[in-house]
Formats: C-alpha cells, sequence, structure tokens
C-alpha cells in the first residue's frame, strides 16, 4: 500500500527546509529554495547537527550496540496460565490413566493348585478344648 | 559478541542461486546494521541470515539494482517487526555496559533510547537511510509509503533526535575538535 496524497505531497515538499534533507541526503535540490533556506541561521543549525547525527549514528559500531537480552520467548501472562492449567489437566489425566492400569492388571502373585496328588493335613501342635458350662455356651453369643 | 558469519559459512551446505548469493554479499552488511539497531546485536545475525534464506528461496524481482535493494530491506524490516511484535518491546534500561568501551557504549544506550521514542515508520526510515544507506526511493518502496512521506518522516525523526540527543551531538562534537 503506499501513501499517495498529491496534495499533500506538494506541500510538504514545498517546504524549505526539505531542502537541507535533500542536500544532506543526495538527493535532488532547488539551487533557489536550498540558497534560500541556508541564509537563515536556524537552518543552518539544522544541517550542521543533521551531519553530526549522521556521524554519530554511523560511527556506531555493532558491537557497541547494546540491548538488553529479551526474554527468548516473551511469555505473556495469559499464556502463562494456559500453559499451567495444561500442565495440571495432563499430570492428573495421566494419574488417572496409571491408576486405570494399575487396576486392571493381573496379580502380581500367581497361585497354582495342584489337585492330582492330595495331600494330607498337617499334624496340630496343640489342641484346645472347650467344655460346656466352663468356656463354652450354647445359648450366648459371647 | 557474535558476528555476522563470512559469506562462505552462510552459504556452505546450500546451493543458492548466484542472484542470491549477490544479494547476500552486496548487502548483507547493511542488512546486518540496520538489524542491529532495530533488534540488537545478539539477534541481528540470524535474524539476517533468515533474511537472505527468504531472498534464497524467493524469485528475485527483475528490477533494477535499486528496486533489488529496497526488496532486500523490506524483507528485512518485515522480519524486524515480525521480532519486535513477537518479543514485545524491549526494555529501555540497559546495563550491559562493558568497562571495555564505556563511552561508546554510553552512546549506544542513549541513542537507542532516543530512536525507541520515535514512531516505528520514523525510526525504519531513518535507519534505512543512515544506517543503511537507501534512498528516498528505496525507503518508500521499502516502507510501501509514498516518497514525500519519506522526506517527511526523515526529517520528523532527525528533529527529534537533535532534540533529545543534543548533549551527546555537542559532546562529539567538542571531541572532534579537540582531535584524537
Amino acid at each position: 500500500m503506499t501513501n499517495n496524497d498529491p496534495h499533500a505531497d506538494s506541500e510538504i515538499l514545498s517546504q524549505p527546509w526539505h531542502q537541507l534533507d535533500a542536500l544532506l541526503d543526495g538527493e535532488p535540490v532547488d539551487r533557489e529554495a536550498l540558497r534560500t533556506v541556508l541564509a537563515e541561521r536556524d537552518a543552518r543549525e539544522y544541517l550542521v547537527e543533521a551531519l553530526l547525527l549522521r556521524r554519530v549514528t554511523q560511527r556506531l559500531d555493532p558491537a557497541d550496540i547494546v540491548t538488553p537480552d529479551a526474554p527468548r520467548r516473551a511469555v505473556r501472562p495469559l499464556l502463562r496460565w494456559i500453559a499451567a492449567a495444561a500442565v495440571v489437566a495432563a499430570g492428573a489425566a495421566g494419574g488417572y490413566l496409571y491408576g486405570q492400569q494399575v487396576d486392571a492388571s493381573p496379580a502380581s502373585i500367581e497361585v497354582s493348585v495342584d489337585t492330582g496328588v492330595p495331600l494330607p493335613a498337617p499334624e496340630p501342635t496343640h489342641a484346645i478344648r472347650f467344655e460346656p458350662g466352663v468356656n463354652w455356651n450354647s445359648a450366648g453369643g459371647d | 559478541m557474535r558476528r555476522l558469519p563470512p559469506v562462505g559459512v552462510l552459504v556452505s551446505g546450500d546451493v543458492w542461486p548466484v542472484k542470491s548469493q549477490l544479494l547476500f554479499a552486496t548487502y548483507r552488511d547493511g542488512v546486518f546494521r540496520y538489524l542491529c539497531r532495530i533488534v540488537g546485536q545478539t539477534d541481528a545475525p540470524d535474524l539476517t541470515q533468515e533474511v537472505f534464506l527468504r531472498v534464497a528461496r524467493s524469485p528475485v524481482p527483475q528490477t533494477t539494482a535499486d528496486g533489488e535493494r529496497a526488496w532486500v530491506f523490506r524483507i528485512a524490516r518485515n522480519l524486524a517487526l515480525n521480532y519486535r511484535r513477537d518479543h514485545g518491546r524491549q526494555p529501555d534500561t540497559v546495563a550491559l555496559i562493558e568497562a571495555s568501551r564505556p563511552a561508546a557504549q554510553e552512546t549506544s544506550v542513549v541513542m537507542r533510547q532516543a530512536l525507541d521514542r520515535l514512531p516505528p515508520l520514523d525510526r525504519d526510515v531513518f535507519l534505512l537511510r543512515e544506517v543503511a544507506g537507501l534512498t528516498y526511493a528505496e525507503i518508500a518502496a521499502s516502507c510501501e509509503i509514498s516518497h514525500a512521506a519519506v522526506r517527511c518522516r526523515l526529517h520528523r525523526a532527525r528533529q527529534h533526535l537533535r532534540a533529545h540527543l543534543q548533549p551527546l551531538l555537542n559532546a562529539d562534537d567538542t571531541a572532534a575538535r579537540e582531535g584524537p
């Protein structure tokens, strides 16, 4: 898109000080307009200071251009909250799925029963005798 | 300190069209200097490489040398705008002043602060003129504004910088007169 406005353009170009910029920048100048504007002290000061500005700007070595290292990825607060919520949700989902897997998995202890050969019952180590009416009562629940 | 890699480093491994290599060799320093002032010297080398990768991947417009330069700098400017949009405005305060060249770096800080106060388009116009050396017509093509708008914005930027850098300009002038 080009901001072309012929009326505004001609108005801008008729400003005498733009002759100074044109002179500075190696663009075509109107000699008479330049002569007129250079008669003004302010115009001459502008010319000198614009040249000084150019010298300062161009002399600056790129190595001297210090800029704070901006964060490589500047995360906006909203994005930070969304990321935090996503991490929490992912953790919860992962925990749930892991729990589901653990519940569904078979027991780790295998029990095998061999019914082919009947095993004899082990011998008792000691016997407890109950006597009715002494330490055993058929009517009570105690 | 990171520097722009030499031509061979960037080109090695890639099969670049000859035209793109020529554009890289011709404009890389100007693009690098321009990007240094927009994004800082840390990211300028990477961004410069990105500019010329895009140049290599795009068909070079059939135009004059001036048109080519404007085209390369339009790519650079667009990438710089994207960078600033993605990374946000960098803080003005700088805490990286090294002891080795304090005066130059102080100048850099003051200059950067003054540039940051300019409207973005005015700053781009000023830097494309003073740092990259583009003509008014090339700046107009790069920034997609009219020739008169270039002149107007350039003048405004200079007036702004004059006002904000007056002590710096006076000191520089005094130092220059006193000699090395």
